[in-house]
């Protein structure tokens, strides 16, 4: 995706606004759990913020906020003794370009609109999982709880609910695209 | 490895739950396998969009609506993406720019609630005080217009009367009638109904609506509450489930709390003229004073934070005074005494911030060795009669507060009370809530925190959060995110009170009032840090800023009963 430079505050506001989905995604994907992405995300909010309002230039905005994201993980990481998956330099550079693949792909891509109607293709059984999971925010042990499942039969139906609505939106992307 | 086992690995990566030796799995798979980063890439974009995704399916459907005490939650919806309030002039920016999104577009209350009980809008901001004496008198509610009247019978034939003199008087008319409302209705929370003087249904009770001599109020279930407000500032809340009939206040106030629970806050009356509230086995006598009366199936319970109140047994007309920080219960054959309403066991720190000047706020429990807040700001403080108001951001905190992690390790339970008037709604600086509370580090290792304020995307949402750390939550107390409903932090007093019992169970409070439970606490609170301090109004390191009145904070190496709570309430924060 072609970026122009970004300067000013109200200019790194918007993309910041514009690419918020993908950037929290970014750092979500190296802590995995949502609460301290969330913790993370807002201060490099905050930071991407500050530099616009310094007047300070980005010529790449995707690139250049994954790396301040990716400092503030690492410095978590060191900071945070209970993390049980910390990703390595390599795997780091990986997960930088599958994002950056991302960003090229995405590009005029409603993920939300794509997402929403491939959530009515799913049996209804499938999308009590998703709203106990992602409406109510409920853990796998208290999906279980409440299904009468164990956790780990809730989690092989999340694992292929997010199988099918990856497929379902790739269609969906490809579909919408220009060929 | 199979696609489906890509998606099954990926997908335990998300949710924190990889077996031992998958972590390096991963790892190897994402340095050598771009499909694989891919893979991450797509499926954390999916999670991280779904949450505001399904959250507008849910509220589509009512069949997968949450409890009723969860559906104002925000849960872990949407994205982080009004931050920009925390940055000055960004901030307007960002609003009117999320304004102008399709996301932001999207409605966030699907509208009427087909079950009207369970649907509690935020409430609006109260308007400021107002001293009761310059209290505008309640209007007169105007009369419905007559009935139609009955077709005139056919008149008999008789002698055609004369026709009257122009100059005749016209007869009189009758007496106007005129009804004198007694109290207003300041708000409504949840579902109440307006009764007349019979006790018929006058339809849904309404904010601003006015009572008339006779008239009553009943609340609906859940977190259901109405407000009424007396021409003289006198107020009184009704709990959810109460019956509230019968309100008069000629010659004096009356009224008869049928079933239920309300808190009242009466102003001085006459002495020749008290207030008498009854109830179905008793009465309670009231020249001026803060109270909570409860109206139990056999029972009447009457607890005083404020003042004095008579309670007289219907049955055998036996009485007893009731005093500030006492509670009696009037019961057929049950002595009648007036008993102390706060708890001692298992307190561990309490501070009442009766200081009045310094830098210091004592621990008073007497439980150990005292656990003494120091201000270290004293410019953003300020001391008010028995409460110290924090103006602008402030650092006070403790020493580390071991006596408390070794104590609520040892029991596996714990209790933090607070009373509280926060001076906004919402916290101080979205979306990080704003920290009333509690025991931390620093922004992510905590034992126990209460704040106010939620993460986005409902950053102006008003609700009370509890971070709680237990072997099954993170370092910094969550998941689960635990919140009161919206709307629960006002700009009033507030009695805000977090439980956990050794079950494992979580509970919120709010005015006496339970908020809900969570099972997500569950596991021992072995891993609570004897090094963390009891910090009041942010984190140590600055960030996250509350402002408002600090007027008792108690904590317990227990968790207090929802009867205990309740009686916490009726006791007040004097």
């Amino acid at each position: 995706m072609a970026e122009n430079a970004a300067g000013s505050g109200s200019s790194l506001a918007r993309r910041l606004l514009e690419h918020r989905d993908a950037l929290f995604a970014y750092v979500l994907s190296l802590v995995r759990n949502w609460q301290t992405a969330e913790e993370l995300f807002q201060e490099v909010s905050l930071v991407v913020l500050q530099k616009g309002q310094q007047g300070e230039a980005v010529e790449q905005f995707l690139p250049w906020s994954r790396e301040v994201a990716r400092r503030m993980v690492l410095d978590h990481w060191k900071k945070s003794a209970r993390s049980r998956v910390v990703l390595g330099e390599a795997a780091l550079d990986a997960v930088d370009r599958a994002f950056e693949e991302r960003d090229r792909e995405a590009a005029g891509v409603d993920l939300v609109a794509s997402l929403r109607r491939c959530l009515e293709k799913l049996p209804e059984h499938l999308r009590r999982i998703v709203d106990l999971r992602y409406s109510e925010s409920l853990s796998l042990d208290e999906i279980a709880r409440r299904l009468a499942r164990t956790a780990g039969a809730v989690q092989v139906a999340l694992s292929r609910i997010r199988m099918k609505l990856h497929d379902c939106t790739r269609r969906a992307g490809g579909e919408a695209s220009p060929a | 490895m199979t696609r489906e086992e890509r998606f099954d690995l990926v997908s335990r990566y998300l949710e924190d739950a990889l077996l031992p030796g998958e972590a390096a799995e991963v790892e190897r798979l994402l340095a050598s396998d771009p499909e694989f980063a891919g893979l991450l890439a797509d499926l954390s974009l999916q999670h991280a969009v779904l949450h505001r995704v399904a959250r507008g399916e849910s509220q589509a459907r009512p069949a997968l609506r949450r409890p009723a005490w969860r559906r104002h939650r925000p849960a872990a919806a949407g994205l982080p993406w009004i931050w920009a309030g925390a940055v000055g002039a960004a901030a307007c920016l960002l609003i009117a720019l999320a304004a102008s999104t399709p996301r932001s577009a999207a409605p966030r209350d699907p509208g009427p609630r087909p079950v009207a009980l369970e649907a509690v809008p935020p409430p609006p901001e109260p308007p400021p005080p107002e001293p009761p004496t310059l209290r505008p008198p309640l209007p007169v509610r105007p009369l419905p217009p007559p009935p139609p009247a009955p077709p005139a019978p056919p008149a008999p034939v008789s002698p055609p009367a004369p026709d009257p003199a122009p100059s005749a008087p016209l007869p009189e008319p009758p007496p106007r009638q005129t009804l004198v409302t007694v109290a207003s209705l300041e708000r409504v929370e949840g579902e109440a109904r307006l009764l007349d003087a019979a006790g018929g249904d006058k339809g849904p009770a309404q904010a601003g609506q006015v009572l008339v001599a006779g008239e009553g109020v009943r609340t609906g279930a859940a977190r259901s509450r109405a407000v009424l407000s007396f021409h003289d500032g006198t107020r009184i809340v009704l709990h959810a489930g109460s019956l509230l009939r019968g309100l008069d206040d000629r010659p004096r106030k009356s009224a008869l709390l049928a079933e239920g629970t309300l808190a009242a806050d009466v102003v001085p009356q006459p002495a020749e003229r008290p207030f008498v509230l009854s109830t179905p086995n008793a009465e309670t006598t009231v020249l001026g004073t803060r109270f909570t009366l409860s109206a139990l199936p056999d029972a009447t319970r009457l607890d005083v934070r404020s003042g004095r109140v008579r309670l007289l047994r219907s049955s055998d007309r036996a009485a007893v005074e009731v005093a500030a920080g006492h509670f009696a219960v009037a019961a057929p054959g049950a002595i009648l005494a007036a008993l102390p309403l706060r708890t001692p066991g298992g307190l561990l720190a309490l501070y009442l911030f009766d200081e009045g000047k310094g830098q210091v706020v004592h621990d008073t429990a007497r439980n150990g060795p005292a656990l003494d807040l120091r201000i270290e700001t004293p410019g953003a403080v300020r001391w008010l009669p028995g409460a110290l108001q924090v103006h602008s951001p402030a650092v006070i905190a403790s020493r580390p507060a071991a006596k408390v992690a070794e104590a609520c390790r040892r029991s596996n339970e714990a209790t933090l009370e607070l009373w509280i008037r926060p001076a906004r709604t919402s916290s101080l600086a979205p979306p990080h809530p704003g920290r009333i509370a509690g025991f931390s580090g620093d922004l992510f290792n905590r034992n126990l925190s209460l704040e106010q304020g939620t993460p986005p995307p409902l950053s102006a949402d008003t609700s009370f959060n509890l971070r709680l750390r237990t072997s099954s939550t993170n370092d910094n107390g969550y998941p689960p995110l635990f919140r009161t409903p919206a709307g629960s932090a006002r700009t009033e007093l507030t009695h805000l009170v977090a439980t956990r019992s050794a079950a494992g169970t979580a509970a919120l409070y709010v005015d006496g009032a339970p908020q809900g439970e969570s099972r997500g606490f569950a596991g021992p609170l072995a891993n609570w840090s004897p090094a963390f301090p009891l910090v009041l109004a942010d984190e140590q390191g600055g960030g996250r800023p509350w402002i408002g009145e600090y007027l008792l904070l108690a904590v317990y190496d227990r968790a207090l009963s929802a009867d205990e709570v309740l009686q916490h309430f009726g006791a007040g924060p004097d």
